[in-house]
C-alpha cells in the first residue's frame, strides 16, 4: 500500500516513519550528509511512490490540504505554480491536476523521494514532470539545502519546504527587465557561477529567449560579462565589463539578432549599399582612389581632398578604400618634408582610432635619451608566439629567488638571487586602441607608489618567461590559464655585469632583468584582494601610451624605466596596432596602386541618443548609508585618476561613464531640428591656451599636457573625467554659446557642441540643492571631516546618486556667469545620453 | 604673453576651487552660491560670505583638478 509520504519533515516525518516502516514505497530515515551534495539525484527513479502536495506539514495549508486529500488516496497530486512559487505552493488545491495534464503555461511542481540520497534525506523535485534537482537534509544539523541539476539554487533552510521553494524559484525563469530590454521578452534562470575566466563569478544567469538559451551573464563583483552558448565572450563598452546586467543581456540579444524592432512587425531594413555617393567630398576621394582624377596622383591634390574628409565620411569608405587613403598619406608623410609631411601625419591621426601608434611618424611625448637600449632583442615575431608564458609547478621551481644580491665589491646588488623578469602585457581593442597593463608598487615592497609593469625575482629553476608569468599571476590574482592566449613578441635584457648569479644551465652568469612583451586577447581583470597582491601591488591599470608618457613626465615611473627607457626599450618590442578594418601598411615608401572596379560606400547610420540608465540609489536612509559605504570602498579605485573620485564611483555605479553618441554636423543639425534636444556648448582651455596664466600650476578643467581639442575628444571617446564646479561637480555646458566661448581658448576644437535630450532625467539645481540640504541637515556640520558623510553634500554627487542625468542651472545674471538670463547652464552627470558633434 | 584674469573669473575659480574640492555642508554651499549669483566679484560679496569662504578654504581638499596632485593616502 502506498502512502502519501510526500513532503514531511521534523515531527511529522518521525510520526510518519513510526506508523509506516520502510518499504518499497518510501525512502525515509536518516543517514548520509551534505558531503554527498555534489552527486545530484537522477530524475524519475523507477520506484513506486506517491506525491503529496508540497506544503509544510504544520502550515494551515497543509492542514486544509490534509483534510482535502485522503492520506491513502494513492493518487498523484500536483500543485500548479503561478508567479511566486512559494505562495502558490501553499495554496490548497481542490483544483489540483495530475502531472500528466498540467495547465497550459502553468508549471506543475511535484516531489518524490530521491534514490540518489540516503533514505529520508533527499527529495527530488520535478517541474512539469522534468526533474530540476533535489533538496537534501543534513542529518547532523537538520538543515535542508537545495541542489539544482542545471540551475543554481543556494541557501540553507530550516524546513524542507523552504528549500523546495528556493529550488523551484531558481528553476522558474524570471523576466529580465532593465533599460533597453523592453519588448525583448528575455527570461533568466540562475546557473552555477562561472569560475576561471576572471576568478569566481558572484553569480551567473542563463539568459533565454522564448525558452531557448542565448547565453550567460556573469557578475564579478565589479561588472558583468556576457558569454554566448559557444563560450564566446562579448565585451562591454571600450572592451571592459558591462555596468549592468541589462546591458549584458542586451548584448547577448543583439548577438542573436533579437531587437525590439525585430520582435515587432517591423523587419529591419538591410543597410543600403550605395554605388554612387551623393557626398561630393567622398566622391572626390573616390575619384583619386580609382584613378579618375587627372591630378589625383599629386601630393597637393591628395592632401586637399583627403584633408576635406571628416572622420565620419572616411568611415563610410570600404576597407580597400580606407587602406589606400592611409597608404597615400603614409607615403606622403614618409617621403615628404615640411608642411606636407606634417599635414599627412595629422590626417593619418584623424583617420586612425585614438591611441593608434603613428607608424611611420611616431609621436613621442618623452624625449628619448640616446643609447639607452641594452641588449635588446629584435622584434622578429610581430604576430607573436603562443605557449611561452606557462607557470612551472611549485615543486619544480627550486629555491626561491627572493633576496638581494651582492656586487663583486661587496655592496648590495639588485633584488633577485637568480635574476628577475617582468611581463608587459598589451591589449588591442576592436578599434585598434592599445593599452598596457601597469601596476603601482605596493606598501610591502621598495619604492611604493611608483609604477612599472608587473614582475619580480625569478626562482632557481625557472626560465625568465616562467618567472615573469608566475609573478604576474601572483601579483594580479590571475589564473594561470589567463596567459594561454598571450603572444610573445620579444624580450629586452638588461644585465648588471658586476653581479653574477647561478645560471639555469649551470655556472655563473651576469645578473639580468628580462622584460617580455606580449599581447593578450582581452584586458585581464586584476584581483588585488589576495594577501600577496595587497603587499606588492597598490593599483593596476590598463594604460595608453600617452598615460604612460604622463607617468614618466610626472616622475611616477620606477627609476629603471624612467626617462623614456620604458618607451624605448620595451614598448618598441610591440608591433604597431593596425587600424580597424584596415590592413597595416608594411611599406610606407611605396605608393599604393589605384583601385579597380566600382566604388562602394556604406550608408550613414541613423542615430539616436542612448537611454538614461540611472536609478535612485538614495531612496531611504538605509540605501543612503549603503551608498556612502559603497562609495567609500569604491573611491580608491579612482583616486589619482579623476578629479572627484566619489563622483566617479557613483557615475560608474549608474553607468554614467559610458561614452556619448558622436554624429556628423549634418546629423547633429537634423536632430536639433527635431525639437527633441537642447543645444549646448562646452568651452575648454588646454595647454597653450593661456590656462597657465589663469590658474598657475593648474590646468583648469584639464591638465597642462593636453590641448583643448584633446580634452573635448576625451569627452567624446575617452574615460569619464568629471570636473569641479560651483553648483556641483560634473561637466558644465552652457546653452549661451557666448558664455561657453568665454571658457574656450582660440584653438580649433576648444568648443564642443552637444545635444541634451529633453527626455533625459534633468533636475533643477534649486530642487536638488534643497534635497541635498534636507539630507545634509540630518548630519551634523561637526561631522564635516567625515568624507563618507559628505559624499552627498555636493549637488553633482547627490543628483548622480538619485539617477539624474543632468542638473539645470538657471540664472538672471549677466553672461559673466555660466548661466545667463533665459539661457540656462547644465551640469552633465551622465554624458552617455548626449549627442556630440564630431571633431572638426 | 600673460593674460590678466578677469575679475569675475577670479571669483568663479576661487569658488570652484572651494566648493568643488572641499566638503562644504549644503547649508554653507547654498549661502555661497546665492551670494555668488548676486555678486560676480569678490569685492561685491557680503563680508560675512567672504569670511565664510576664507574659513572653509582651510578645509582639506577632497578632489583634485590634476590627479597627480592626489596624495597617496586618503583617510
Amino acid at each position: 500500500m502506498a502512502k502519501a509520504r510526500g513532503k514531511l519533515s521534523g515531527k511529522a516525518l518521525a510520526d510518519f516513519n513510526a506508523k509506516h516502516p520502510r518499504g518499497s514505497g518510501g525512502k525515509f530515515g536518516t543517514g548520509g550528509g551534505a558531503a554527498a551534495a555534489l552527486n545530484l539525484p537522477t530524475p524519475a527513479p523507477a520506484v513506486p511512490h506517491v506525491n503529496a502536495p508540497s506544503v509544510h506539514p504544520k502550515s494551515r495549508a497543509a492542514q486544509r490540504l490534509a483534510a482535502a486529500t485522503p492520506a491513502s488516496s494513492g493518487t498523484t497530486t500536483a500543485v500548479p505554480v503561478t508567479g511566486r512559487a512559494r505562495s502558490a505552493l501553499k495554496t490548497p488545491t481542490p483544483q489540483a491536476k495530475p502531472v500528466a495534464q498540467p495547465s497550459p503555461g502553468k508549471p506543475v511542481v511535484t516531489t518524490r523521494p530521491s534514490t540518489a540520497w540516503p533514505a529520508g534525506t533527499g527529495t527530488a523535485v520535478d517541474i512539469n514532470g522534468a526533474n530540476v534537482g533535489a533538496v537534501v537534509l543534513d542529518p547532523k544539523t537538520g538543515i535542508w539545502m537545495p541542489f539544482g541539476n542545471r540551475v543554481h539554487a543556494k541557501g540553507q533552510f530550516k524546513t524542507e519546504q523552504e528549500a523546495i521553494d528556493a529550488l523551484v524559484a531558481a528553476a522558474t525563469p524570471r523576466k529580465v527587465t532593465g533599460p533597453g530590454l523592453s519588448g525583448l521578452n528575455l527570461t533568466e534562470v540562475s546557473v552555477p557561477p562561472q569560475s576561471g575566466t576572471f576568478g569566481n563569478a558572484k553569480f551567473s544567469h542563463e539568459i533565454q529567449s522564448s525558452g531557448t538559451p542565448i547565453g550567460t551573464v556573469h557578475y564579478w563583483g565589479y561588472g558583468y560579462t556576457a558569454e554566448t552558448p559557444s563560450g564566446q565572450l562579448i565585451s562591454g563598452p571600450n572592451g571592459h565589463t558591462f555596468r549592468t546586467k541589462s546591458q549584458a543581456a542586451q548584448a547577448l540579444a543583439a548577438q542573436h539578432g533579437i531587437t525590439p524592432a525585430a520582435k515587432t512587425q517591423k523587419a529591419p531594413a538591410p543597410p543600403p549599399v550605395l554605388t554612387v555617393s551623393t557626398d561630393p567630398e567622398i566622391n572626390a576621394a573616390l575619384d583619386i582612389l580609382y584613378g579618375k582624377d587627372a591630378k589625383g596622383h599629386t601630393i597637393a591634390r591628395q592632401l586637399e581632398v583627403y584633408g576635406g574628409l571628416r572622420r565620419s565620411q572616411y568611415d563610410q569608405l570600404g576597407p580597400a578604400e580606407k587602406s589606400t587613403v592611409l597608404g597615400d598619406l603614409s607615403f606622403i608623410a614618409s617621403t615628404s618634408k615640411g608642411p606636407n609631411a606634417t599635414k599627412a601625419s595629422k590626417l593619418v591621426d584623424r583617420f586612425t582610432p585614438p591611441g593608434t601608434p603613428h607608424g611611420q611618424v611616431p609621436k613621442q611625448a618623452i624625449h628619448i635619451p640616446p643609447n639607452v637600449a641594452v641588449n635588446q632583442s629584435h622584434v622578429t615575431d610581430p604576430a607573436g608566439t603562443l605557449g611561452l608564458l606557462s607557470v612551472k609547478p611549485k615543486s619544480q621551481r627550486g629555491k626561491s629567488g627572493d633576496g638581494w644580491t651582492s656586487t663583486s665589491s661587496g655592496g648590495r646588488g639588485p633584488w633577485g638571487q637568480y635574476g628577475a623578469a617582468g611581463l608587459m602585457l598589451r591589449h588591442v581593442d576592436a578599434n585598434g586602441e592599445e593599452r598596457f597593463l601597469m601596476v603601482e608598487r605596493g606598501p610591502g615592497i621598495s619604492d611604493p607608489g611608483m609604477w612599472q609593469f608587473p614582475g619580480g625575482a625569478k626562482e632557481e629553476k625557472e626560465t625568465f618567461h616562467e618567472g615573469a608569468a608566475r609573478e604576474v599571476v601572483e601579483e594580479l590574482g590571475f589564473q594561470e590559464s589567463d596567459l594561454d592566449t598571450a603572444r610573445v613578441h620579444g624580450t629586452h635584457t638588461k644585465e648588471v655585469p658586476s653581479v653574477t648569479v647561478p645560471s639555469l644551465q649551470g655556472g655563473k652568469v651576469p645578473w639580468a632583468y628580462v622584460s617580455i612583451a606580449a599581447t593578450v586577447d582581452r584586458q585581464l581583470m586584476p584581483d588585488l584582494s589576495t594577501p600577496h597582491a595587497q603587499q606588492e601591488t597598490s593599483d593596476a591599470k590598463w594604460m595608453t601610451r600617452a598615460e604612460i608618457d604622463k607617468l614618466d613626465t610626472k616622475g611616477k615611473l620606477l627609476k629603471p624605466l624612467a626617462g623614456g627607457q620604458l618607451q624605448q626599450n620595451i614598448l618598441t618590442l610591440f608591433p604597431s596596432a593596425p587600424a580597424q578594418g584596415v590592413t597595416a601598411r608594411t611599406n610606407p615608401l611605396k605608393r599604393p596602386s589605384r583601385l579597380r572596379g566600382t566604388p562602394t560606400i556604406s550608408a550613414p547610420k541613423a542615430v539616436t541618443h542612448k537611454p538614461s540608465t540611472g536609478r535612485n540609489l538614495v531612496s531611504d536612509t538605509a540605501s543612503r548609508d549603503k551608498l556612502r559605504q559603497d562609495v567609500k570602498q569604491a573611491r580608491s579605485k579612482y583616486s589619482g585618476k579623476v578629479a572627484d573620485d566619489r563622483l566617479a564611483a557613483i557615475g560608474a555605479m549608474q553607468g554614467f561613464d559610458d561614452v556619448p553618441t558622436v554624429v556628423t554636423k549634418s546629423e547633429f543639425d537634423r536632430l536639433l531640428a527635431s525639437g527633441d534636444y537642447i543645444e549646448a556648448w562646452r568651452g575648454v582651455r588646454g595647454a597653450g591656451g593661456g590656462v597657465n596664466q589663469w590658474r598657475p600650476g593648474r590646468g583648469g578643467a584639464v591638465t597642462n599636457s593636453k590641448t583643448a581639442h584633446d580634452v573635448n575628444e576625451e569627452f567624446r571617446s575617452g574615460p569619464a573625467y568629471y570636473g569641479n564646479g560651483i553648483f556641483g561637480n560634473g561637466y558644465y555646458f552652457a546653452t549661451d554659446k557666448s558664455v561657453a566661448a568665454g571658457y574656450a581658448d582660440s584653438s580649433k576644437g576648444s568648443l564642443l557642441r552637444v545635444l541634451i535630450p529633453k527626455k533625459a532625467n534633468i533636475v533643477a539645481h534649486s530642487a536638488i540643492r534643497s534635497e541635498a540640504q534636507a539630507s545634509g541637515s540630518q548630519r551634523s556640520k561637526a561631522k564635516g571631516n567625515s568624507h563618507e558623510t559628505a559624499t552627498l553634500w555636493d549637488e553633482g554627487r547627490f543628483a548622480a546618486a538619485k539617477g539624474h542625468d543632468a542638473i539645470e542651472i538657471k540664472s538672471n545674471m549677466s553672461s559673466s556667469h555660466v548661466a545667463s538670463s533665459g539661457k540656462p547652464a547644465f551640469n552633465i552627470l551622465n554624458r552617455s545620453v548626449l549627442i556630440v558633434e564630431e571633431a572638426p | 604673453m600673460t593674460t590678466a584674469i578677469p575679475q569675475h573669473l577670479d571669483l568663479e575659480q576661487r569658488l570652484t576651487e572651494l566648493l568643488g574640492t572641499r566638503d562644504v555642508h549644503p547649508d554653507d554651499r547654498a549661502a555661497i552660491q546665492d551670494a555668488y549669483m548676486l555678486a560676480p566679484t569678490w569685492e561685491q560679496l557680503p563680508q560675512a560670505i567672504r569670511d565664510k569662504v576664507e574659513e572653509l578654504e582651510k578645509l582639506p581638499r577632497q578632489s583634485w583638478d590634476d590627479p597627480f596632485d592626489v596624495p597617496d593616502q586618503l583617510d
